[in-house]
Protein backbone atom coordinates (compact mmCIF):
# COMPACT_ATOMS: atom_id res chain seq x y z
CA UNK A 1 0.00 0.00 0.00
CA UNK A 2 2.68 2.50 1.07
CA UNK A 3 4.99 1.48 -1.77
CA UNK A 4 2.19 1.66 -4.29
CA UNK A 5 1.25 5.15 -3.14
CA UNK A 6 4.78 6.49 -3.04
CA UNK A 7 5.40 5.28 -6.58
CA UNK A 8 2.07 6.72 -7.77
CA UNK A 9 1.89 10.11 -6.02
CA UNK A 10 -1.20 11.10 -8.02
CA UNK A 11 -3.20 8.72 -5.80
CA UNK A 12 -2.00 10.58 -2.70
CA UNK A 13 -3.49 13.71 -4.23
CA UNK A 14 -6.70 11.74 -4.85
CA UNK A 15 -6.83 10.58 -1.21
CA UNK A 16 -6.24 14.12 0.03
CA UNK A 17 -8.96 15.61 -2.15
CA UNK A 18 -11.33 12.84 -1.03
CA UNK A 19 -10.50 13.62 2.62
CA UNK A 20 -11.35 17.29 2.04
CA UNK A 21 -14.62 16.54 0.23
CA UNK A 22 -15.51 13.79 2.73
CA UNK A 23 -15.01 16.21 5.62
CA UNK A 24 -17.26 18.78 3.95
CA UNK A 25 -19.83 16.03 3.27
CA UNK A 26 -19.89 14.97 6.95
CA UNK A 27 -20.32 18.60 7.97
CA UNK A 28 -23.23 19.01 5.55
CA UNK A 29 -24.85 15.80 6.86
CA UNK A 30 -24.61 17.22 10.38
CA UNK A 31 -26.32 20.44 9.27
CA UNK A 32 -29.05 18.34 7.62
CA UNK A 33 -29.66 16.42 10.86
CA UNK A 34 -29.94 19.62 12.85
CA UNK A 35 -32.43 21.06 10.37
CA UNK A 36 -34.50 17.86 10.64
CA UNK A 37 -34.67 18.04 14.44
CA UNK A 38 -35.67 21.69 14.16
CA UNK A 39 -38.43 20.72 11.72
CA UNK A 40 -39.67 18.06 14.10
CA UNK A 41 -39.76 20.52 17.00
CA UNK A 42 -41.63 22.97 14.82
CA UNK A 43 -44.26 20.33 13.91
CA UNK A 44 -44.82 19.22 17.50
CA UNK A 45 -45.27 22.79 18.67
CA UNK A 46 -48.09 23.37 16.20
CA UNK B 1 -2.39 60.40 40.73
CA UNK B 2 -0.57 57.08 40.91
CA UNK B 3 -1.39 56.85 44.60
CA UNK B 4 -5.14 57.13 43.98
CA UNK B 5 -4.91 54.10 41.72
CA UNK B 6 -2.30 52.18 43.67
CA UNK B 7 -3.87 52.43 47.12
CA UNK B 8 -7.10 50.56 46.28
CA UNK B 9 -5.05 48.01 44.30
CA UNK B 10 -2.92 47.36 47.36
CA UNK B 11 -6.07 47.16 49.44
CA UNK B 12 -7.42 44.39 47.20
CA UNK B 13 -4.04 42.66 47.41
CA UNK B 14 -4.02 42.94 51.21
CA UNK B 15 -7.55 41.57 51.44
CA UNK B 16 -6.57 38.56 49.29
CA UNK B 17 -3.39 37.95 51.27
CA UNK B 18 -5.32 38.05 54.54
CA UNK B 19 -7.97 35.61 53.36
CA UNK B 20 -5.24 33.40 51.92
CA UNK B 21 -3.36 33.41 55.23
CA UNK B 22 -6.60 32.50 57.02
CA UNK B 23 -7.63 29.59 54.82
CA UNK B 24 -4.28 28.64 53.25
CA UNK B 25 -6.21 27.05 50.39
CA UNK B 26 -4.08 28.10 47.40
CA UNK B 27 -0.82 27.67 49.30
CA UNK B 28 -1.48 24.15 50.51
CA UNK B 29 -2.79 23.09 47.07
CA UNK B 30 0.32 24.49 45.41
CA UNK B 31 2.74 22.95 47.88
CA UNK B 32 1.12 19.53 47.72
CA UNK B 33 1.05 19.67 43.94
CA UNK B 34 4.73 20.59 43.70
CA UNK B 35 5.79 17.89 46.15
CA UNK B 36 3.74 15.17 44.46
CA UNK B 37 4.75 16.00 40.87
CA UNK B 38 8.43 16.28 41.74
CA UNK B 39 8.33 12.99 43.64
CA UNK B 40 6.69 11.29 40.64
CA UNK B 41 9.46 12.61 38.41
CA UNK B 42 12.09 11.42 40.88
CA UNK B 43 10.52 7.95 41.00
CA UNK B 44 10.29 7.86 37.20
CA UNK B 45 13.77 8.96 36.20
CA UNK B 46 15.60 8.41 39.47
CA UNK B 47 17.09 11.88 39.77
CA UNK B 48 20.25 10.77 38.03
CA UNK B 49 19.68 12.24 34.60
CA UNK B 50 21.92 15.06 33.49
CA UNK B 51 20.28 15.81 30.14
CA UNK B 52 19.62 19.53 30.39
CA UNK B 53 16.65 19.57 27.97
CA UNK B 54 14.79 16.86 29.93
CA UNK B 55 15.50 18.55 33.27
CA UNK B 56 14.48 22.01 32.04
CA UNK B 57 11.29 20.65 30.47
CA UNK B 58 10.34 18.68 33.61
CA UNK B 59 10.85 21.72 35.85
CA UNK B 60 8.40 23.77 33.79
CA UNK B 61 5.92 20.89 33.63
CA UNK B 62 5.91 20.94 37.44
CA UNK B 63 5.50 24.73 37.52
CA UNK B 64 2.78 24.81 34.85
CA UNK B 65 0.53 22.18 36.41
CA UNK B 66 1.06 23.43 39.95
CA UNK B 67 0.01 26.92 38.98
CA UNK B 68 -2.99 25.44 37.15
CA UNK B 69 -4.12 23.86 40.42
CA UNK B 70 -3.70 26.93 42.61
CA UNK B 71 -4.25 30.04 40.54
CA UNK B 72 -7.81 29.37 39.42
CA UNK B 73 -8.91 30.10 42.98
CA UNK B 74 -8.36 33.88 42.77
CA UNK B 75 -11.68 34.68 41.13
CA UNK B 76 -13.57 31.45 41.83
CA UNK B 77 -13.41 32.09 45.57
CA UNK B 78 -15.02 35.52 45.11
CA UNK B 79 -17.88 33.95 43.14
CA UNK B 80 -18.34 31.10 45.61
CA UNK B 81 -18.43 33.33 48.68
CA UNK B 82 -20.68 35.79 46.85
CA UNK B 83 -18.30 38.66 47.47
CA UNK B 84 -17.86 39.43 43.76
CA UNK B 85 -20.92 41.71 43.82
CA UNK B 86 -19.60 43.78 46.72
CA UNK B 87 -16.25 44.16 45.03
CA UNK B 88 -17.99 45.26 41.82
CA UNK B 89 -19.82 48.01 43.68
CA UNK B 90 -16.85 49.25 45.67
CA UNK B 91 -13.97 49.53 43.18
CA UNK B 92 -13.48 49.95 39.39
CA UNK B 93 -12.68 46.74 37.46
CA UNK B 94 -9.08 47.61 36.63
CA UNK B 95 -8.32 47.95 40.36
CA UNK B 96 -9.65 44.44 40.99
CA UNK B 97 -7.64 43.09 38.04
CA UNK B 98 -4.36 44.61 39.17
CA UNK B 99 -4.90 43.61 42.79
CA UNK B 100 -5.53 40.00 41.77
CA UNK B 101 -2.62 40.16 39.33
CA UNK B 102 -0.21 41.28 42.05
CA UNK B 103 -1.48 38.54 44.35
CA UNK B 104 -0.92 35.94 41.64
CA UNK B 105 2.55 37.26 40.84
CA UNK B 106 3.54 36.94 44.51
CA UNK B 107 2.03 33.46 44.70
CA UNK B 108 3.77 32.24 41.53
CA UNK B 109 7.16 33.68 42.49
CA UNK B 110 6.94 32.09 45.95
CA UNK B 111 5.83 28.82 44.42
CA UNK B 112 8.62 28.87 41.84
CA UNK B 113 11.30 29.51 44.45
CA UNK B 114 10.02 26.54 46.44
CA UNK B 115 9.77 24.36 43.33
CA UNK B 116 13.30 25.20 42.17
CA UNK B 117 14.74 24.65 45.66
CA UNK B 118 13.04 21.27 45.98
CA UNK B 119 13.89 20.32 42.41
CA UNK B 120 17.59 21.10 42.69
CA UNK B 121 17.69 19.29 46.05
CA UNK B 122 16.11 16.08 44.71
CA UNK B 123 17.38 16.06 41.13
CA UNK B 124 21.14 15.75 41.40
CA UNK B 125 21.68 16.43 37.70
CA UNK B 126 20.07 19.87 37.93
CA UNK B 127 22.88 22.40 38.24
CA UNK B 128 22.54 25.99 37.08
CA UNK B 129 25.82 27.35 35.74
CA UNK B 130 24.67 30.92 35.02
CA UNK B 131 22.48 32.00 37.97
CA UNK B 132 21.85 35.51 36.59
CA UNK B 133 20.21 34.20 33.42
CA UNK B 134 18.29 31.59 35.39
CA UNK B 135 16.85 34.02 37.94
CA UNK B 136 15.82 36.49 35.22
CA UNK B 137 14.12 33.65 33.36
CA UNK B 138 12.34 32.55 36.50
CA UNK B 139 11.10 36.07 37.33
CA UNK B 140 9.91 36.89 33.80
CA UNK B 141 8.42 33.41 33.41
CA UNK B 142 6.51 33.83 36.67
CA UNK B 143 5.28 37.24 35.54
CA UNK B 144 3.97 35.88 32.24
CA UNK B 145 2.43 32.83 33.91
CA UNK B 146 0.65 35.00 36.49
CA UNK B 147 -0.51 37.54 33.88
CA UNK B 148 -2.17 35.05 31.57
CA UNK B 149 -3.60 32.84 34.31
CA UNK B 150 -5.20 35.85 36.00
CA UNK B 151 -7.34 36.70 32.97
CA UNK B 152 -8.12 33.03 32.27
CA UNK B 153 -9.13 32.61 35.93
CA UNK B 154 -11.48 35.59 35.55
CA UNK B 155 -13.13 33.86 32.56
CA UNK B 156 -13.29 30.48 34.31
CA UNK B 157 -14.94 31.92 37.43
CA UNK B 158 -18.07 32.68 35.42
CA UNK B 159 -18.32 29.19 33.85
CA UNK B 160 -20.17 26.20 35.32
CA UNK B 161 -17.42 23.58 35.29
CA UNK B 162 -14.39 25.25 36.72
CA UNK B 163 -11.70 22.73 37.55
CA UNK B 164 -10.81 20.86 34.35
CA UNK B 165 -11.40 23.84 32.05
CA UNK B 166 -8.55 25.93 33.42
CA UNK B 167 -5.56 24.06 31.96
CA UNK B 168 -7.47 23.54 28.69
CA UNK B 169 -7.95 27.27 28.23
CA UNK B 170 -4.54 28.27 29.57
CA UNK B 171 -2.32 25.91 27.57
CA UNK B 172 -2.67 27.51 24.11
CA UNK B 173 -2.13 30.95 25.64
CA UNK B 174 0.92 29.87 27.65
CA UNK B 175 2.57 27.64 25.05
CA UNK B 176 4.78 30.32 23.40
CA UNK B 177 5.90 31.49 26.85
CA UNK B 178 6.69 27.94 27.98
CA UNK B 179 8.67 27.15 24.82
CA UNK B 180 10.89 30.22 25.29
CA UNK B 181 11.28 29.76 29.04
CA UNK B 182 12.22 26.07 28.76
CA UNK B 183 14.78 26.95 26.13
CA UNK B 184 16.31 29.63 28.36
CA UNK B 185 16.39 27.32 31.38
CA UNK B 186 18.29 24.79 29.30
CA UNK B 187 20.66 27.55 28.18
CA UNK B 188 21.30 28.64 31.78
CA UNK B 189 22.17 25.05 32.73
CA UNK B 190 24.61 24.82 29.84
CA UNK B 191 26.31 28.04 30.89
CA UNK B 192 24.85 30.53 28.42
CA UNK B 193 25.37 34.24 28.92
CA UNK B 194 22.63 36.86 29.48
CA UNK B 195 23.82 38.84 26.46
CA UNK B 196 23.13 35.83 24.21
CA UNK B 197 19.40 35.85 24.91
CA UNK B 198 18.45 39.51 24.71
CA UNK B 199 15.90 38.65 22.02
CA UNK B 200 14.20 36.16 24.35
CA UNK B 201 14.02 38.71 27.15
CA UNK B 202 12.45 41.23 24.81
CA UNK B 203 10.00 38.53 23.77
CA UNK B 204 9.01 37.77 27.37
CA UNK B 205 8.62 41.43 28.32
CA UNK B 206 6.53 42.11 25.20
CA UNK B 207 4.39 39.04 25.98
CA UNK B 208 3.71 40.25 29.53
CA UNK B 209 2.89 43.80 28.40
CA UNK B 210 0.55 42.61 25.63
CA UNK B 211 -1.28 40.15 27.89
CA UNK B 212 -1.75 42.74 30.65
CA UNK B 213 -2.97 45.38 28.17
CA UNK B 214 -5.46 42.96 26.59
CA UNK B 215 -6.64 41.80 30.04
CA UNK B 216 -7.15 45.39 31.13
CA UNK B 217 -9.31 46.09 28.07
CA UNK B 218 -11.32 42.87 28.34
CA UNK B 219 -11.68 42.54 32.09
CA UNK B 220 -14.37 45.21 32.28
CA UNK B 221 -16.64 43.09 30.05
CA UNK B 222 -15.88 39.85 31.88
CA UNK B 223 -16.23 41.28 35.38
CA UNK B 224 -19.53 43.12 34.98
CA UNK B 225 -22.38 40.93 33.81
CA UNK C 1 -27.81 30.28 -9.41
CA UNK C 2 -24.64 31.38 -7.60
CA UNK C 3 -24.53 27.98 -5.87
CA UNK C 4 -24.74 26.14 -9.19
CA UNK C 5 -21.92 28.31 -10.50
CA UNK C 6 -19.88 27.61 -7.33
CA UNK C 7 -20.37 23.85 -7.79
CA UNK C 8 -19.28 23.92 -11.43
CA UNK C 9 -16.35 26.18 -10.52
CA UNK C 10 -15.07 23.81 -7.81
CA UNK C 11 -15.59 20.78 -10.06
CA UNK C 12 -13.49 22.40 -12.79
CA UNK C 13 -10.77 23.40 -10.32
CA UNK C 14 -10.67 19.87 -8.88
CA UNK C 15 -10.50 18.35 -12.35
CA UNK C 16 -7.77 20.72 -13.56
CA UNK C 17 -5.74 20.09 -10.39
CA UNK C 18 -5.48 16.46 -11.47
CA UNK C 19 -5.24 16.57 -15.24
CA UNK C 20 -3.02 19.55 -16.10
CA UNK C 21 0.34 18.11 -17.20
CA UNK C 22 3.58 19.05 -15.48
CA UNK C 23 6.74 19.81 -17.41
CA UNK C 24 10.26 20.84 -16.49
CA UNK C 25 10.17 23.95 -18.68
CA UNK C 26 6.53 24.98 -19.15
CA UNK C 27 5.92 26.17 -22.69
CA UNK C 28 2.21 25.78 -23.37
CA UNK C 29 -0.28 27.85 -21.35
CA UNK C 30 -1.70 24.78 -19.61
CA UNK C 31 1.62 23.44 -18.32
CA UNK C 32 2.34 23.37 -14.58
CA UNK C 33 6.00 23.60 -13.49
CA UNK C 34 7.75 20.68 -11.81
CA UNK C 35 8.82 21.64 -8.29
CA UNK C 36 11.95 19.60 -7.42
CA UNK C 37 11.33 17.08 -4.65
CA UNK C 38 7.54 17.36 -4.92
CA UNK C 39 6.64 16.52 -8.53
CA UNK C 40 3.05 15.22 -8.66
CA UNK C 41 2.68 15.64 -4.90
CA UNK C 42 2.71 19.40 -5.51
CA UNK C 43 -0.86 19.01 -6.74
CA UNK C 44 -2.17 18.72 -3.18
CA UNK C 45 -1.45 22.44 -2.98
CA UNK C 46 -4.85 23.10 -4.55
CA UNK C 47 -6.65 21.26 -1.72
CA UNK C 48 -4.41 21.58 1.32
CA UNK C 49 -3.50 25.28 1.21
CA UNK C 50 -7.11 26.59 0.93
CA UNK C 51 -8.12 24.53 3.99
CA UNK C 52 -5.21 25.96 6.01
CA UNK C 53 -6.16 29.46 4.82
CA UNK C 54 -9.80 28.97 5.80
CA UNK C 55 -8.93 27.69 9.27
CA UNK C 56 -7.10 30.98 9.88
CA UNK C 57 -9.84 33.08 8.29
CA UNK C 58 -12.49 31.34 10.41
CA UNK C 59 -10.53 32.15 13.56
CA UNK C 60 -10.04 35.80 12.60
CA UNK C 61 -13.71 36.17 11.62
CA UNK C 62 -14.72 34.67 14.95
CA UNK C 63 -12.53 37.19 16.76
CA UNK C 64 -13.81 40.16 14.73
CA UNK C 65 -17.44 39.28 15.44
CA UNK C 66 -16.46 38.71 19.07
CA UNK C 67 -15.16 42.29 19.25
CA UNK C 68 -18.36 43.53 17.60
CA UNK C 69 -20.41 41.61 20.16
CA UNK C 70 -18.54 43.19 23.07
CA UNK C 71 -19.18 46.64 21.56
CA UNK C 72 -22.83 46.35 20.59
CA UNK C 73 -24.18 43.40 22.63
CA UNK C 74 -26.12 42.12 19.64
CA UNK C 75 -26.79 38.33 19.97
CA UNK C 76 -26.60 38.09 16.18
CA UNK C 77 -22.87 38.87 16.33
CA UNK C 78 -22.30 36.06 18.84
CA UNK C 79 -24.07 33.61 16.52
CA UNK C 80 -21.88 34.76 13.63
CA UNK C 81 -18.76 34.45 15.77
CA UNK C 82 -19.58 30.91 16.96
CA UNK C 83 -20.56 29.78 13.45
CA UNK C 84 -17.34 31.13 11.94
CA UNK C 85 -15.42 29.20 14.58
CA UNK C 86 -17.40 26.06 13.71
CA UNK C 87 -16.56 26.25 10.01
CA UNK C 88 -12.97 27.21 10.81
CA UNK C 89 -12.64 24.19 13.11
CA UNK C 90 -13.74 21.84 10.32
CA UNK C 91 -11.14 23.27 7.94
CA UNK C 92 -8.51 23.19 10.68
CA UNK C 93 -9.10 19.45 11.12
CA UNK C 94 -8.98 18.94 7.35
CA UNK C 95 -5.74 20.92 7.03
CA UNK C 96 -4.18 18.86 9.83
CA UNK C 97 -5.24 15.52 8.35
CA UNK C 98 -4.26 16.34 4.76
CA UNK C 99 -0.96 17.80 5.96
CA UNK C 100 -0.23 14.65 7.95
CA UNK C 101 -0.96 12.38 4.96
CA UNK C 102 1.31 14.48 2.79
CA UNK C 103 4.05 14.45 5.47
CA UNK C 104 3.92 10.66 5.60
CA UNK C 105 4.98 10.47 1.95
CA UNK C 106 7.36 13.42 1.89
CA UNK C 107 9.03 13.24 5.30
CA UNK C 108 8.32 9.61 6.22
CA UNK C 109 6.23 10.30 9.33
CA UNK C 110 2.71 11.54 9.85
CA UNK C 111 3.80 13.99 12.50
CA UNK C 112 7.22 15.47 13.22
CA UNK C 113 6.54 18.81 14.98
CA UNK C 114 7.49 20.96 12.07
CA UNK C 115 6.77 24.66 12.85
CA UNK C 116 3.79 24.62 10.49
CA UNK C 117 2.42 21.47 12.07
CA UNK C 118 2.95 22.94 15.51
CA UNK C 119 1.11 26.13 14.54
CA UNK C 120 -1.87 24.22 13.19
CA UNK C 121 -1.83 22.06 16.33
CA UNK C 122 -2.00 25.18 18.50
CA UNK C 123 -4.86 26.49 16.36
CA UNK C 124 -6.66 23.17 16.94
CA UNK C 125 -6.04 23.52 20.70
CA UNK C 126 -7.47 27.05 20.65
CA UNK C 127 -10.57 25.95 18.74
CA UNK C 128 -11.00 23.04 21.16
CA UNK C 129 -10.65 25.33 24.18
CA UNK C 130 -13.11 27.81 22.64
CA UNK C 131 -15.80 25.17 22.20
CA UNK C 132 -15.09 23.64 25.62
CA UNK C 133 -15.64 27.08 27.14
CA UNK C 134 -18.85 27.64 25.18
CA UNK C 135 -20.30 24.30 26.23
CA UNK C 136 -19.49 25.03 29.89
CA UNK C 137 -21.72 28.12 30.14
CA UNK C 138 -25.53 28.03 30.04
CA UNK C 139 -26.52 31.69 30.17
CA UNK C 140 -26.44 33.12 26.65
CA UNK C 141 -25.04 36.60 27.36
CA UNK C 142 -22.35 35.20 29.63
CA UNK C 143 -21.37 32.59 27.06
CA UNK C 144 -21.13 35.21 24.31
CA UNK C 145 -19.06 37.64 26.39
CA UNK C 146 -16.63 35.09 27.78
CA UNK C 147 -16.03 33.24 24.52
CA UNK C 148 -15.47 36.55 22.71
CA UNK C 149 -12.96 37.57 25.39
CA UNK C 150 -11.16 34.23 25.08
CA UNK C 151 -11.00 34.46 21.28
CA UNK C 152 -9.45 37.93 21.55
CA UNK C 153 -6.83 36.81 24.09
CA UNK C 154 -5.92 33.82 21.93
CA UNK C 155 -5.66 36.00 18.82
CA UNK C 156 -3.41 38.43 20.65
CA UNK C 157 -1.02 35.62 21.58
CA UNK C 158 -0.84 34.07 18.08
CA UNK C 159 1.73 36.59 16.68
CA UNK C 160 4.13 35.60 19.48
CA UNK C 161 3.79 32.05 18.36
CA UNK C 162 4.54 32.95 14.76
CA UNK C 163 7.65 34.73 16.04
CA UNK C 164 8.92 32.04 18.39
CA UNK C 165 8.50 28.89 16.27
CA UNK C 166 11.00 29.57 13.44
CA UNK C 167 13.68 30.54 16.00
CA UNK C 168 13.43 27.22 17.80
CA UNK C 169 12.84 24.77 14.96
CA UNK C 170 13.87 24.74 11.31
CA UNK C 171 11.09 24.14 8.83
CA UNK C 172 11.05 21.61 6.02
CA UNK C 173 7.67 22.83 4.83
CA UNK C 174 7.74 24.00 1.21
CA UNK C 175 7.02 27.68 0.78
CA UNK C 176 5.76 28.23 -2.71
CA UNK C 177 2.93 30.53 -1.59
CA UNK C 178 2.93 33.91 0.08
CA UNK C 179 6.63 33.97 0.91
CA UNK C 180 8.31 37.28 1.49
CA UNK C 181 11.32 36.83 -0.75
CA UNK C 182 9.09 36.36 -3.77
CA UNK C 183 11.02 33.28 -4.88
CA UNK C 184 7.98 31.32 -5.97
CA UNK C 185 8.54 28.31 -8.12
CA UNK C 186 5.08 28.70 -9.64
CA UNK C 187 4.19 29.90 -13.07
CA UNK C 188 1.12 31.93 -14.01
CA UNK C 189 -1.03 28.84 -14.69
CA UNK C 190 -0.36 27.34 -11.28
CA UNK C 191 -0.98 30.68 -9.57
CA UNK C 192 -4.27 31.24 -11.41
CA UNK C 193 -5.45 27.74 -10.56
CA UNK C 194 -4.44 28.19 -6.92
CA UNK C 195 -6.26 31.53 -6.68
CA UNK C 196 -9.33 29.97 -8.31
CA UNK C 197 -9.21 27.18 -5.76
CA UNK C 198 -8.90 29.72 -2.92
CA UNK C 199 -11.90 31.61 -4.31
CA UNK C 200 -13.98 28.44 -4.73
CA UNK C 201 -13.28 27.08 -1.26
CA UNK C 202 -13.82 30.49 0.34
CA UNK C 203 -17.19 30.71 -1.41
CA UNK C 204 -18.09 27.23 -0.20
CA UNK C 205 -17.04 28.10 3.38
CA UNK C 206 -19.10 31.28 3.39
CA UNK C 207 -22.11 29.27 2.21
CA UNK C 208 -21.58 26.77 5.06
CA UNK C 209 -21.18 29.67 7.48
CA UNK C 210 -24.44 31.19 6.24
CA UNK C 211 -26.34 27.91 6.78
CA UNK C 212 -24.85 27.47 10.25
CA UNK C 213 -25.81 31.05 11.22
CA UNK C 214 -29.40 30.51 10.05
CA UNK C 215 -29.76 27.25 11.97
CA UNK C 216 -28.36 28.76 15.17
CA UNK C 217 -30.65 31.76 14.78
CA UNK C 218 -33.71 29.48 14.62
CA UNK C 219 -32.48 27.52 17.66
CA UNK C 220 -32.05 30.74 19.62
CA UNK C 221 -35.45 32.11 18.62
CA UNK C 222 -37.24 28.87 19.51
CA UNK C 223 -35.46 28.80 22.90
CA UNK C 224 -36.53 32.36 23.72
CA UNK C 225 -40.04 31.47 22.51
CA UNK C 226 -40.14 28.52 24.93
CA UNK C 227 -39.06 30.76 27.80
CA UNK C 228 -41.90 33.16 26.93
CA UNK C 229 -44.44 30.32 27.01
CA UNK C 230 -43.38 29.01 30.41
CA UNK C 231 -43.60 32.49 31.83
CA UNK C 232 -47.29 32.83 30.80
Amino acid sequence: MFDFLSSNPLYIVLIISLVVWGGIYIYMARLQRRVETLEKQNDSQR
Amino acid sequence: MIGTFLNPVLAVLRKDLQSELRTRYAMSALIMFIVSTISIIVFAIGGGTSRSDVLAGMLWVVIFFSSMSGLSRTFVSEEERGTAMTLQLLVPPSVVLFGKLLFNVLLVIGMNILAVALYSFLMTGFTVTSPGLFSLTLILGSGGLAASSTIIAAIIAKANTKGPLFPVLALPILLPLLVVVINMTRLSMEGGDISESVGEFQFLIAYIIVIITASNLLFEYIWRD
Amino acid sequence: MIRLFLGIWLAIVTLLAFVLPMSANPSAWYHLPIIPGLEDKARILFFHVPTAWLSTVGFIASMVYGIRYLRKRDPEDDIKSASAAGVGFLFCILATVTGAIWAKFSWGTYWNWDPRQTSIFVLLLIYGAYFALRSAIDVEEKRATLSAAYAIIAAVVMPFFMFVMPRILASLHPQPVLNVQGKTEMNATMLVLLISSFAGFTGLASWMWNLEVRIQRIVMNSLSGLKGETRV
